[in-house]
């Protein structure tokens, strides 16, 4: 559940919309295309509820608030104010799309349990409204509201043929445009944030506005859901709007397959065609089979039926690989393969540091290889000063007033035991955690600045685990972090002006030269996240933090968990960073990568400095060493 | 300091079936082999250090014993009969696990705290309350405290207090330094080997600092590349930190 | 005035109901770590099993007993067979309980009948006395009374109990709980159990008052949800406090304003303490590490 959110999900779709547009000429008998009539109806919401649920990582319990919207809307502006058909159902949208963003912006900042529960109250709230008096000259309260007839010509889109291709319309306009959404900045921005807000925020991505988005992008989809569903009905009740239909529509997306497009419109043929085709015994005895199916999926098959199919197909037709996860073991060898055989003049770079490793023993590897004859030519003012930073959590003093000054260009490491503060500090650069005293950054003080402004200003950064979105490639996760800013119009975006796409064609140019700059082999670029082995994840998070060209790059331990020769790789990642005059902030454990990569050396200890200064002179210090490795007793 | 040696002289062969037994341990996380053929031993009573560096895997290699991280391969005896695979069955058998960060209920009581190392039914003659309160004064006098209250150092006796009071066969101890003033961990650990040796439980503490684990442990193993050695020279400390 | 006094005396009673259910839900998140949709449905088919009990000639008093037995094994089998099997993630275990709510409804009426609502008999005495001029329900006064015996209990249960404190120890770190060797599927069994008897007890009560059919629980769900964000998802007491403020409130507004502003009015009450203490008036603040 919630895990996947698919990419490559367009010949699928459009392989059912034809199946859905021929499915006349089989299926001819009436009830059976009513059933398939009403399948699409609720599909074009449930697509857009995967958007949410999916793409964006939030829940909605009420999603046929909006569908009321929709219907009510159009139902009202053409009864009383006499606009013509088109125009109404376009009021419809623009209603439920509005509502859905004022709402979706109460409810972002609740956690995925609190907006389940607050678009399960409003499911309820709403048909409480609208068969209430208050609204009833809109509504009709709860004696209904009928629909006037819509007709084109002679034919009357509330039947038949004109009705199934009216519905079908509207589902494939909803496909194209959420299928549109998933692969626009804006997409995968939101993806970004479903897989870690932090994480997101620092990539400079706007998360409350992509969150808010994609409420809106389904309570339009939604919106016009109930305007088909108002056209089907031809007379709308608060009964058709009610909670339980809100339940089965996220259930429908839930049996289906999150996170696919797809499997939401599998999801509602196959509801509507059990649910009827079970109604000559009884209504609900068919409900109760559709809740223990949806139960069973929930339980049993975790990615829904599209997720059935997918895997189905891959074994009928042979094919293996490109599943995420599942073939973890052979990538990560292949990326070790990979790894070793680049092109030849990085090929040096890259094996000298590990043959080195592999021929000599581990103890005299790295005291080999001083960082002494690197040049230190420090020019002009530093590049970030810290003055005071102080943190408390709870009582404990987790940075006491830390002074740190890094210089321009070089790589600054921090050291220090578990729970000296480290990460800590690292946050309170990124501005993720408030703190006392003063951050500055080229003479340019970020004190009270948040996160989106100092990452504008020139910070970026990786964390320990890199939260990158599995479902998209390499390169498409690099692309994430190299725009300049996030701000911006997503339906332009979706629009595909020229604006908008020469943006897009800069952030993948960042993109390509941040790869290119840490040398990661290129046949890998176009491989999903998911398949990356741990280094490799490190490696594109370094990638995806230095594609927004920034001053300051600060690194949370890039070499936690690592293998030596992983470690090998994320040192020379490094040192392409520094050769692009990007300065370097990191963390890290492994004194011998320290000894390698670090120009200089603050170590922290029980949340203060310790002591600071050239990498050679840091290690060498014995207290360093105590704290490095024990200030017991001295024996 | 004389009493370390002694113990440390005397002989662990031929105790090969009491105490905790690692053999092959394994564990993966998503395909990569995170611990690969581990292999170690507790005797009672005896103190047992095991260091390395920073993600090296010595925190998974306590979860694995204690089965919070799955064992994919390898057995993990004690006294001789396979522990089994869930967390509380493991508590069950006689193996206290002092977690990464202590594992302190903030809020309830330090006395609720202590009560907790007692869900394993122990019967009172048995526990280990009255050498304990002497070991850690500190403790009864908070008794009624809530123990979020307490200094990151009250709370590793409480935490050490509540592992040994039901007396297990074993006690594993997560990164036993952490946030401990040097001062308080020497009295912690002091404390830790003493109490071990007197009541026969195999004492596992895994720490980054590796002195400490010299200085008090009977045997320090390093963890790198997913397995031990015996680390028997302490001045070696570029072998563990520096390769 | 008298009246305003009256509709706050029922608006308590109801709260205290609410709040149970509030507390239900905050007792199954701490212990189980999802909070359970289907809580509400869960009473509710318990209830038209004592009903059936009744209609086919058992006393009253007699089907309840045999209800409650029942439903400490329906509780049972919804954690075995429903939530702990192939244990999934939080969302997953969130729709797993949204598809028993579904099914327990579609279940009611298959198994109950077309014919609902039905009305439910009282276990309660009706009518009530006059103080100072106000009406108090029996139904009310008897209502507080058994919610507050169910407090005391649970507060006993946690406070001296060794059941007790392992609760409390799953609910706040269920990882170490297991370290000391607590067992924590037997522990959400038993939860299960006791959440099963309670829901009996709230569908028994309120059936009397708003007929018994299957979406009868719907509303003081929903009431419930904003009682239990109210209160601060975390505590366990304030589900009592939240249900308190919701129930009156709801209640005012019915009787002044109109019963389809109800629901917003908890909606608003919520969003309303959302806005100001993100963890409600007694929830303490979940650290998220990155």
């Amino acid at each position: 559940m919630l895990t996947r959110a698919r990419d490559k999900v367009g010949w699928p779709a459009l392989t059912l919309l034809l199946l859905l547009a021929l499915a006349p000429l089989v299926v001819r008998g009436v009830s059976e295309q009513g059933i398939l009539v009403q399948a699409m109806i609720y599909a074009v919401g449930a697509v857009g509820l995967d958007v949410l649920t999916g793409y964006s990582g939030q829940f909605s319990f009420g999603q046929f608030v909006y569908f009321a919207i929709g219907a009510y809307v159009m139902a009202a502006v053409r009864v009383n104010g006499h606009w013509p058909w088109l125009p109404a159902i376009i009021a419809g949208v623009a209603a439920s799309t509005l509502v859905a963003a004022v709402i979706g912006s109460l409810f972002v900042r609740l956690r995925f349990f609190g907006s389940a529960v607050g678009t399960f109250f409003l499911g309820a709230v709403a048909v409480d409204l609208i068969s209430g008096s208050r609204l009833s000259h809109w509504t009709g309260g709860s004696n209904g509201l009928a629909v006037l007839p819509v007709t084109i010509g002679a034919n009357s889109l509330s039947t038949g043929d004109w009705l199934y291709y009216t519905v079908w319309i509207a589902l494939a306009l909803s496909v194209a445009v959420c299928l549109r959404y998933t692969k626009v900045r804006a997409g995968r921005a939101a993806r970004v944030v479903k897989e870690n807000e932090v994480v997101a925020a620092v990539l400079g991505v706007r998360v409350f506005r992509e969150k808010v988005r994609a409420q809106a992008l389904a309570g339009a989809v939604a919106g016009l859901a109930g305007c088909m569903l108002a056209l089907e009905v031809g007379y709308l009740s608060p009964d058709t709007f009610g909670i339980s239909q809100s339940i089965e529509l996220f259930a429908i997306v839930a049996v289906g397959g999150t996170g696919s497009i797809v499997g939401p419109i599998l999801g509602a043929v196959f509801f509507f065609s059990m649910v009827n085709g079970l109604a000559s015994t009884s209504a609900s005895s068919s409900q109760l089979l559709f809740s223990l199916v949806v139960l069973v999926v929930v339980v049993l098959f975790n990615g829904g039926l599209y997720d059935l199919l997918e895997k189905g197909t891959r074994k009928l037709l042979g094919l293996r690989r490109s599943d995420a996860g599942a073939h973890k073991k052979d990538a990560q060898v292949a990326g070790r393969a990979q790894a070793e055989r680049t092109e030849p003049v990085a090929a040096a770079a890259v094996a000298e540091p590990l043959s080195g490793a592999l021929a000599e023993s581990p103890a005299t590897v790295s005291f080999a290889q001083p960082s002494a004859d690197r040049a230190r030519v420090r020019t002009g003012p530093p590049l970030l000063e810290l003055a005071g930073i102080g943190v408390d959590f709870g009582g404990v003093r987790a940075l006491d007033a830390v002074d740190l000054t890094v210089g321009r260009g070089e790589v600054h490491a921090i050291i220090g035991p578990n729970g000296a503060g480290k990460t800590t500090l690292l946050n309170c650069i990124s501005g993720i955690q408030p703190a006392t005293g003063r951050v500055v950054l080229d003479s340019d003080d970020l004190t009270s600045l948040p996160v989106s402004v100092r990452r504008a200003r020139g910070i970026s950064r990786t964390f320990q685990h890199p939260a990158l979105v599995a479902d998209l490639t390499v390169l498409q996760n690099v692309e994430v972090g190299a725009y300049e800013t996030h701000n911006g119009s997503a339906v332009l975006e979706m629009a595909g002006l020229p604006g908008t796409r020469r943006r897009d064609r800069v952030a993948r140019d960042r993109a390509v030269h941040a790869l290119e700059l840490l040398e990661f082999p290129r046949e890998r670029w176009d491989v999903h996240a998911g398949e990356l082995t741990m280094g490799e994840q490190k490696h594109i998070d370094i990638a995806r933090a230095l594609a927004s060209e920034p001053k300051l790059l600060l690194l949370d331990e890039p070499t936690a968990g690592l293998g030596e020769e992983e470690i090998g790789a994320v040192a020379n990642a490094i040192e392409g960073v520094r050769r692009a005059g990007v300065t370097v902030l990191v963390i890290a454990h492994h004194v011998g990568f320290v000894r390698r990569i670090a120009d200089a050396c603050t170590v922290l200890d029980f949340g203060r400095v310790l002591t600071s200064g050239t990498a050679g002179e840091v290690l060498a210090d014995d207290q360093v060493v105590d704290v490095f490795v024990g200030a017991g007793r001295k024996s | 300091m004389s009493t370390v040696k002694d113990v440390k002289e005397q002989p662990t062969a031929g105790r090969t079936t009491a105490g905790l037994r690692i053999e092959d341990l394994h564990v993966r996380f998503s395909g990569a082999r995170v611990i690969d053929g581990l292999s170690l031993t507790v005797a009672p009573g005896e103190i047992v250090g095991l260091a390395g560096r920073n993600g090296a895997g010595k925190t998974t290699t306590l979860r694995a014993v204690s089965g919070l991280a799955a064992r994919s391969g390898g057995t993990v005896e004690l006294d001789g009969v396979r522990l089994p695979s869930r967390p509380e069955a493991v508590a069950r058998a006689g193996v206290a696990h002092v977690p990464e960060g202590r594992g302190i209920f903030a809020d309830l009581t330090v006395e609720e705290n202590i009560r907790l190392g007692l869900v394993r039914k122990v019967p009172a003659e048995q526990t280990l309350r009255g050498a304990l309160e002497e070991a850690f004064p500190a403790v009864v006098r908070l008794r009624g405290q809530k123990a979020g209250r307490l200094s990151g150092g009250e709370q590793q006796m409480v935490a050490l207090f509540r592992g040994l009071i039901g007396a297990p066969k074993v006690l594993l101890v997560d990164e036993m330094s952490l946030g401990l003033s040097p001062r308080a961990l020497l009295t912690a650990i002091e404390a830790l080997a003493a109490l071990g040796r007197a009541h026969d439980i195999g004492v596992l503490v895994v720490d980054q600092n590796s002195r400490m684990l010299h200085e008090h442990c009977d045997r320090v193993y390093l963890l790198g590349g997913g397995r031990v050695r015996l680390w028997d020279d302490a001045g070696d400390i570029a072998s563990a930190y520096f390769e | 005035m008298g009246l305003a006094i009256s509709v706050i005396v029922s608006g308590i009673a109801f709260g205290l109901l609410i709040g149970m259910l509030a507390f239900i839900l905050v007792f199954l998140y701490k212990t189980t770590g999802v909070a359970n949709f289907a809580v509400g449905n869960i009473g509710m088919f318990e209830t038209f099993i004592v009903y059936e009990l009744w209609k086919n000639g058992m006393g009253l008093w007699p089907a309840a007993g045999v209800g409650l037995v029942c439903s400490a094994v329906f509780g049972v089998l919804i954690y075995q067979l429903v939530l702990r099997p192939f244990g999934g993630n939080q969302a997953n275990t969130l729709v797993r309980t949204v598809a028993l709510f579904l099914l327990l409804a579609a279940m009611a009426d298959v198994f109950f009948g077309q014919d609902q609502p039905y009305h439910f008999p009282s276990l309660l005495p009706t009518g009530g006395t006059k103080v100072g001029g106000v009406l108090l329900r029996w139904s009310d006064l008897i209502t507080v009374g058994i919610v507050l015996v169910i407090v005391t209990g649970f507060v006993a249960m946690f406070r001296w109990t060794r059941l007790g404190l392992q609760f409390l120890a799953v609910a706040q770190r269920p990882e170490t709980a297991r370290l000391l060797g607590v067992r924590a599927q037997r522990l959400s069994t038993i939860a299960y159990m006791l959440a099963g008897c309670l829901a009996l007890l709230i569908g028994l009560l309120l059936a009397p008052k708003q007929l018994l059919f299957s979406q009868m629980m719907n509303p003081i769900l929903l009431f419930a949800f904003a009682a239990a964000v109210v209160g601060g998802f975390t505590s366990l007491g304030g589900t009592f406090v939240g249900g308190i403020i919701i129930g009156v409130v709801t209640d005012l507004v019915t009787t002044y304003v109109g019963s389809d502003l109800t629901l917003a009015s908890a909606l608003a009450i919520m969003l309303l303490t959302l806005a100001v203490r993100p963890n409600g008036l007694f929830g303490t603040a979940q650290v998220r590490r990155l």
